[in-house]
């Protein structure tokens, strides 16, 4: 198993509050069960609005992948994984570069999946993707507190 | 006594962590784990629980290490029912070891917590790196009244001291860097109400995973009815 300790955030689109549960579900199982660092746990951070989170932790490459993705959403929704579709973008959030793959069905956008820094991103570069990212996002993330 | 028993004393008795336990805090976590997710509360076993942190970077000079927060989703946990039940909202002191990550936190623009004891929104007590640039913060907001001191000018790298001191009954709050004090003495302070709130009482975040600490932090410890004097907050500033 080869493993990447990076930043990954998910953004709903349109799924319902039950698959959004599931999908999140999921993704807070992954990393290793057990470790002396916590930050090689899966941990997490939830947008103020609930529709977005951020997870970090020393992942599975395999369970990043477009296809591990689309087999999620396809279980999800009970249906052939080939019938998910997807579109990726890059963006820069802090000199890096981190790929934004949206997955949709019958035309229609489900989620958002970014993978903070990309494939071969070491940890820190993940990290200032990702700390770039919240710095641009910072009213969406940060309960204002005087 | 044997020869090694007498050299060793010395040694033992210059451990910061035994100057911190010297002035009776309610509780002390020193943040110095090499692994795991418990950070151990050395007076009462309050122990915090630690969240993606990056366990046994360099620390403060005394010998141990401390923890790194990413400044995106860390945070220490410390919670309980017991040191809220204990808590002295009338009367008491906070202090922390911080450091930042790098000299880009002192403008990224985030409020960036190292310690925040909090009711909920009207009622806590803070030390932070505040979101104008290198400025920091140490804020007590008793009764949706906020008091504290908010210095500019910080672009340090290396480790700071803070400590905060409330005193209802004198009306004052007292805010020192480094072991000094922080500009002056802030009067009018409100009433407080409320006790700690769960994921409001943390070590390096506001409340779980928002206003995240970048950098390191260590020695975190309360007081409660004890308001360090001047010259126990210089003396905590100092390691050993």
């Amino acid at each position: 198993m080869t493993t990447q300790h990076c930043y990954i955030g998910i953004e709903n689109i349109n799924l319902n509050a039950s698959q959004r549960q599931t999908l999140v579900a999921a993704l807070r199982a992954l990393g290793p069960a057990s470790h002396p660092s916590p930050a090689c746990l899966c941990h997490w951070r939830t947008r103020t609005d609930g529709q977005a989170a951020i997870f970090e932790a020393l992942f599975d490459e395999n369970a990043l992948t477009i296809t591990a993705f689309k087999n999620r959403l396809a279980s999800i929704f009970g249906v052939q994984p080939d019938t998910i579709d997807h579109a990726t973008t890059s963006l820069s959030f802090a000199g890096g570069t981190t790929p934004v793959v949206t997955f949709s069905r019958g035309g229609t956008g489900y989620l958002r999946f970014a993978l903070f820094g990309g494939v071969d991103a070491t940890w820190g570069e993940s990290g200032d993707e990702c700390r770039g990212y919240l710095a641009a996002y910072r009213d969406q993330w940060d309960t204002p507190e005087a | 006594m044997g020869r090694g028993q007498q050299l060793l004393i010395p040694l033992i008795d210059r451990q910061y962590y035994r100057k911190v336990l010297g002035y009776s805090p309610l509780a002390y976590w020193p943040l110095w784990e090499a692994g795991g997710s418990v950070a151990e509360e050395l007076v009462h076993g309050w122990d915090g629980a630690y969240t993606g942190v990056t366990l046994g970077q360099a620390g403060i000079g005394d010998g141990h290490t401390a923890p790194l927060f990413d400044g995106a989703n860390d945070y220490c946990d410390i919670y309980s029912v017991a040191l809220s039940n204990a808590f002295d909202w009338n009367a008491g002191s906070a202090a922390i070891w911080a450091r930042v990550f790098n000299v880009g936190v002192w403008t990224d623009g985030a409020d960036r917590r190292a310690m925040y004891l909090g009711v909920d929104n009207n009622n806590l007590i803070y030390l932070c790196r505040d979101n104008t640039n290198n400025q920091i913060g140490y804020g007590a907001r008793f009764g949706s009244v906020s008091k504290g001191q908010w210095p500019g000018g910080h672009s340090e790298l290396g480790w700071m001291h803070m400590v905060i001191t409330w005193d209802t009954a004198a009306d004052e709050v007292w805010a020192y860097f480094n072991g000094a004090l922080v500009d002056g003495v802030e009067a009018g302070l409100g009433v407080h109400v409320g006790t700690f709130g769960v994921n409001i009482t943390n070590i390096g975040a506001y409340w779980h995973t928002g206003e995240v600490w970048y950098g390191y932090l260590a020695h975190g410890a309360v007081w409660a009815g004890t308001v360090l004097t001047p010259t126990q907050a210089a003396d905590l500033a100092v390691v050993p």
